[in-house]
């Protein structure tokens, strides 16, 4: 699951610096630097998301996850 | 000289990101997840944005590919995921991919875009650090924030105390 959203940040970002290499000004690099950014902090909030998960469960499995109550 | 380049780079990240996908284990997932990463800084490199490269070297392939194995390996013991699959979701899947493949290319051939090659300068990496700390700036403070809360809020996560097994409910 994470590596499918990591993947898809990833060619967003692909795609925004490769459409903004056709306009001469910085504004497509710095957008996708930005979004490099926030996906590291999600990546930090998923990551403590799934070790919460593994304590409650004992494991890591989403379709064994019956109830999200803390 | 940069097709042959672009075709090595290309080969490789879309064969380690069907193979993050698709390995059982989670580690070799993760690692293959690293090759993709490093393969994306490639072709930011090729898209003559050296500094998007460095960036996302230092901050998916140093940073977040590290964590995700630092995790992958405290959380699982087998590290195998042995999952059940429903080979009608990834048909779907599959579908659903060709699908926005060719929305996205009639787009970008209906868009006036007729050649790959461009004559627009390279952008100086000094110009993106004058914009960060001009223009931009009061995003760059936001962002700032957003980065300390989302650490914040993750070391209270994984540190809660209270969430013990016995809250299972199966």
């Amino acid at each position: 699951m994470l590596f499918a959203i990591e993947m898809i940040v990833n060619s967003a970002n692909l795609n925004l610096v490769a459409f903004a290499r056709f306009i001469p000004n910085s504004q497509g690099q710095t957008l996708a630097l930005f979004s490099i950014a926030i996906a590291a902090a999600e990546v930090a909030v998923g990551l403590a998301l799934i070790i919460v998960a593994y304590r409650m469960y004992k494991n890591i499995d989403i379709a064994d996850f019956k109830s999200l109550k803390g | 000289m940069v097709d042959s380049i672009f075709l090595a780079v290309s080969v490789l990240t879309i064969g380690s990101a069907i193979a993050a996908l698709e390995i059982r284990s989670l580690i070799y997932g993760s690692i293959a997840l690293m090759i993709t990463l490093s393969g994306i800084a490639g072709f930011f490199l090729l898209l003559d944005s050296p500094f998007v490269a460095m960036f996302q070297i230092s901050v998916y392939v140093g940073a977040i590919a590290v964590l995700i194995l630092f995790t992958v390996m405290l959380v699982r013991r087998e590290l195998i995921f042995n999952k059940i699959e429903d080979p009608r979701r990834r048909y779907a899947g599959i579908g659903l991919m060709i699908i926005v493949m060719l929305g996205i290319g009639t787009i970008i051939i209906g868009s006036g875009l007729k050649t790959m090659e461009t004559n627009a300068t390279t952008v100086d990496y000094r110009k993106i650090g004058e914009d960060f700390l001009t223009y931009y700036s009061p995003a760059l403070i936001v962002m700032a924030l957003i980065l300390a809360s989302s650490v914040i809020g993750a070391l209270v996560l994984a540190k809660r105390e209270d969430v013990t097994s016995e809250q299972r409910t199966d």
